[in-house]
């Protein structure tokens, strides 16, 4: 547990947009998506998930809807939209430009001469 | 889309849907993970536990999830723990809200009486290029220093000076006008033809005069003022064209004065001025006395050119006088000169000072009140210490405590804004309606958008500045002390207290200043009231008939004597006399004198100044109902109507005779006193304030001079309770003497002394206002270092102290800073006092009697405010001390 990953800022955003990228979840899916995605890596706290989709909900880049579950479990049930799928094409590409970035400021590569 | 979502959110039932499904979805999703950890594989046997841990904080994700809807709630949240808070310490927030409100109140009316009085630019145009103008002549100098100006000099200036684009007079004079309801009388402004473009002003309806209007011949035409417009014309936009009747001459109005058409006023334009309170018609200036000698009667002012300063307007009068002085030395001896002061300036200079004064003295009590907000925070924020440590403990961030802290102050203070500002409302209100002081443009005070910015300004400062300070202190709470519990005797508290002494220190010396300034003005207004006036104030009824000026001197003298007549009968009048000029009404008809028929005016021997006298024309037994005394001599008689005789006034036989009997001798004064033979000397009266020397009189019988303007009646009892009998008396005689102005020789004194009077009770309430602060103040600290000593003074009672001893060990260290602050604030006021020398008469700024008076009442004040927690001190029970601890 000692080594759970704090979030960049923006972070989750992008992560949840990208699972939602897959298939609509339900919140508690989300979480374990995550998790089994990084091998419990990641763990998204209630105290940070549901606020984040409350949060992306309103800016309009998920849409939420009640379902029924086989379980017969009423589940709200969050869907990418346009918008959060164009949200989450700009999200990756600034995050890899800024992984590169600082990989690149980590192992510099030897000067040529 | 985003913002009509958010807002959709604010709406409650959306909000409370919201909270709802929320809390719906949260359940769901745990359940869900718990049956998810119990359905793996090789289930853990706390795998229902564990699923709850790793779904996280529920109340948080609620938390969180608000404020993603509304981002304000954490300041929502300060604000309703703040209400709270106050709520729960009612005396806290009553004192603290009280004196914030009473502070910012009193900042609040004097600052809109000030903005009124002195802030508010003119409404005329570019006032800044405008000149008051008056005329120094040297044989008069030493008794007017400067004097209204001559008609014949202001038309030489018109014609010939270059430094102003032009140059406008004015004085006063009355008419009765008829028709359409009761005659009446009117005040009147005789203006040049250039009176409004000099100013800069146009009509609100119709046209101004211009320079055509001053030809003897030109059509009678008058402009009216607002007021009567709309009193008398019922505001008809009609009545451009309409002829008016003004004394038995039909006169066509042209035009109406703006509404917010302003003069200065007479107590403004020096002495001699003549300019009646209101002016409700203008007539062109047609005639004028030929007279380059005398007759300085003219109000004048000047618009200077463009770039031209005014020193260098004044300059260039000055050498036009002297032509006049070189072409006239028939009439004019010597020296003529102007002097010159910006028309702003000349409004509102009398009371300039007054309000300044009261102005920094209101300041002085916003700074107390301040303080002693301060100290009430302070020791709010002691007293929560406790509370402040735990939630410190707790996590609470320190900032986050501040800003709590913080809200509570800002609470405050806008609470005691609104309060105060509805209290400056009504007090400005109250002042404006009763006015009983001549402050000039007063009527013109609102608490408008500026004053009540300013007092909003004023209270969000207070409590930013002394509310930043017990937040500060309470976001460096140790929670470690503070939770240790009732042993506060920790340095933390020491320097607390030492803190809090310091600003009652500051609060008794602001105390002090106010109380010296209050008592300095109380003690001069006693000094004013004792002045030997000279004549009797009570039971004295002052009657201004308004006899037209069509009446020659016969006709008027008959009124006159037939009114005395009358009045005489009356029962409940003891005597009724008539005078040119009762006493106080202003000095008027000033002359030099020549006796025994000598050519040139008479000298005082003791200055070597040509001595000028006021002439008054009086009836028989003027002096008896005016209650002044007569010392030598004789008083007028009714067979002193064909008599050439005077009576001169005690001053003026000291400088005419120095010590020599006056009686036989003659005098000779203005036009009107020749070679009259004194037959008696009388009291020395004031003529216009109480505040200077009596002035040099001559009597003259009324007979021989026709017009004479007011009739004194002396009652047996109340004067008002005559008023009616005496009003309808003189109505009674003459039909066409319109309705007769009334006042009492009482209310002539209070309106004398009214801004003096106005200035003491204003610092009399501020000084009565600070002390008590002071007083809470002081009980606050004291109270506060008991229960701060409670343990070492229950351990001195438990080792032997009385209580004697206990008491004075606690009113020493509670005086302390009293006496400390005291002595600050003698020395204050000590160096203080030139500022205020020029509004004492009587009593010198640095008065002993006043600064051990102001000092008295203060050290009483807190010795009391002390007494009460030594008191209790002593009374403490040393074993239930000890066990507590």
């Amino acid at each position: 547990m000692a080594d759970r990953l704090e979030f960049l800022q923006g972070t989750l955003d992008m992560l949840i947009l990208r699972t939602l990228a897959l298939a609509p979840l339900h919140g508690y899916g989300i979480a374990r998506a995550l998790r089994q995605a990084t091998d419990d890596a990641i763990q998204v706290e209630a105290g940070s998930l549901y606020p984040a989709l409350q949060r992306l909900e309103l800016q309009g880049l998920l849409a939420a809807k009640w379902e029924v579950s086989e379980s017969n479990r009423r589940l709200r049930t969050y869907r990418l939209t346009a918008a959060g799928r164009k949200r989450l094409h700009a999200e990756v590409s600034r995050w890899e430009s800024f992984v590169r970035a600082v990989s690149q400021a980590l192992n510099p590569r030897p000067a040529e001469e | 889309m985003f913002w009509l979502r958010r807002f959709w959110l604010l709406l409650p039932w959306t909000r409370r849907a919201r909270e709802r499904d929320l809390a719906e979805e949260l359940r769901a999703n745990l359940a869900l993970a718990v049956e998810d950890a119990a359905a793996s594989p090789a289930p853990h046997p706390h795998a229902a536990r564990l699923a709850r841990r790793d779904f996280g904080n529920i109340t948080a994700a609620q938390e969180n999830a608000r404020a993603v809807w509304f981002p304000a709630a954490g300041f929502a949240q300060d604000l309703r723990a703040a209400i709270r808070g106050l709520r729960r310490s009612p005396a806290f927030t009553a004192v603290s809200i009280l004196s914030l409100a009473l502070g910012i109140g009193a900042a609040a009316t004097l600052f809109s009486l000030v903005d009124a009085v002195v802030l508010k630019p003119l409404a005329y145009r570019e006032p800044g290029r405008l000149l008051f103008i008056r005329e120094v002549v040297k044989p008069l100098e030493h008794v007017y220093p400067t004097l209204p100006v001559n008609y014949l000099h202001y038309r030489f200036w018109r014609e010939n000076a270059q430094s102003f684009e032009s140059l406008g007079a004015l004085t006063s004079s009355s008419a009765v006008l008829y028709g359409r309801g009761e005659a009446e009388v009117l005040p009147v402004a005789l203006v040049s033809g250039n009176f409004f473009a000099v100013l800069g002003i146009a009509p609100r309806l119709g046209r101004a005069f211009t320079l055509t209007n001053e030809r003897p011949n030109s059509p009678p035409e008058i402009v009216i003022s607002d007021a009567l417009w709309r009193r008398r014309f019922s505001a008809s936009s009609a009545i451009l064209g309409q002829k008016a009747i003004l004394n038995s001459r039909a006169y066509q109005i042209v035009g109406v004065l703006p509404p917010d058409f302003r003069f200065p006023k007479n107590n403004e334009l020096g002495p001699l001025a003549r300019l009646p309170e209101r002016i409700d018609v203008l007539l062109p200036i047609q005639s004028y006395l030929p007279d380059w000698g005398g007759e300085y009667d003219y109000i004048v002012f000047g618009r200077l050119r463009r770039g031209i300063t005014e020193r260098q307007g004044r300059a260039e009068l000055d050498l036009l006088e002297r032509r006049i002085v070189e072409t006239h030395s028939g009439d004019i001896a010597e020296g003529l000169r102007v002097q010159t002061w910006p028309l702003q300036d000349v409004i509102a200079s009398p009371v300039r000072a007054s309000l300044l004064v009261l102005l920094s003295a209101v300041l002085v009590l916003t700074l107390i009140v301040c303080v002693n907000l301060a100290n009430l925070l302070l020791a709010r924020g002691s007293a929560r210490a406790r509370e402040y440590g735990m939630r410190i403990a707790l996590g609470a961030s320190r900032g986050r405590l501040a800003i709590s802290a913080l809200t509570e102050t800002l609470l405050i203070a806008l609470a005691g804004g609104i309060l105060g500002t509805l209290a400056a409302v009504a007090a400005v209100r109250a002042f404006t309606r009763l006015a009983s002081v001549d402050l000039p443009r007063a009527d013109e005070a609102r608490v408008d958008t500026p004053v009540i910015a300013f007092a909003f300004g004023l209270a969000v400062l207070c409590a930013l500045l002394f509310g930043l300070l017990p937040a500060w202190r309470v976001s460096r709470a140790d929670p470690q002390t503070a939770l240790r519990g009732e042993s506060h005797a920790s340095t933390s508290g020491r320097g607390g207290l030492r803190l809090r002494e310091f600003l009652v220190g500051s609060e008794v010396a602001l105390c002090t200043l106010l109380l010296v300034l209050a008592g300095l003005l109380v003690s001069s207004l006693w000094h004013v009231l004792h002045v030997d006036r000279g004549f009797a104030t009570e039971h004295t009824l002052i009657v201004s008939p308004n006899v037209p000026p069509s009446y020659r001197t016969a006709a008027a003298t008959a009124f006159f004597d037939r009114a005395l007549y009358v009045l005489r009968a009356l029962p409940g009048v003891r005597a009724a006399a008539a005078v040119n000029t009762a006493p106080l009404a202003g000095e008027s008809s000033v002359n030099g004198v020549a006796v025994d028929g000598a050519k040139d005016g008479a000298k005082d021997t003791a200055s070597n100044h040509f001595v000028e006298v006021n002439d008054r024309f009086v009836s028989d037994s003027y002096f008896e109902a005016a209650g002044i005394p007569l010392l030598h001599g004789r008083v007028f008689e009714p067979a002193d109507r064909n008599r050439n005789v005077a009576i001169v006034s005690a001053r003026t036989a000291a400088k005419l005779f120095a010590g020599t009997d006056p009686l036989g001798h003659t005098v000779s004064s203005g036009s009107r006193i020749s070679d009259a033979r004194i037959v008696g000397v009388v009291g020395d009266v004031h003529a216009s304030g109480l505040e200077g020397d009596p002035t040099p009189m001559i009597y003259i019988p009324f007979w021989k001079s026709g017009h004479v303007a007011d009739l004194l009646v002396r009652c047996k009892g109340d004067p008002l309770a005559m008023e009616d009998t005496v009003r309808r008396a003189v109505q009674s005689l003459d039909s066409s003497v319109p309705a007769a102005a009334m006042r009492t020789m009482q209310e002539v004194v209070d309106r004398t002394v009214a801004l003096r009077r106005f200035r003491m009770e204003v610092a009399g309430g501020f000084g009565i206002g600070a002390l008590l602060l002071a007083a809470l103040g002081i009980y606050g600290v004291v109270a506060y270092s008991v229960a701060l000593r409670r343990r070492e003074l229950g351990v001195r009672m438990a080792l032997g102290a009385r209580a004697a001893e206990v008491r004075s060990l606690v009113l020493r260290r509670g005086l302390r800073p009293v006496i400390a602050g005291l002595a600050v604030g003698l020395i204050a006021a000590l160096a203080a006092g030139h500022l205020v020398r020029s509004l004492l008469f009587g009593v010198a700024p640095a008065d002993p009697w006043t600064l051990g008076g102001a000092a008295a009442a203060l050290f009483s004040v807190a010795l009391a405010a002390c007494l009460a927690p030594a008191h209790r001190a002593s009374a403490l029970d040393p074993a239930r001390i000890l066990r507590d601890e």
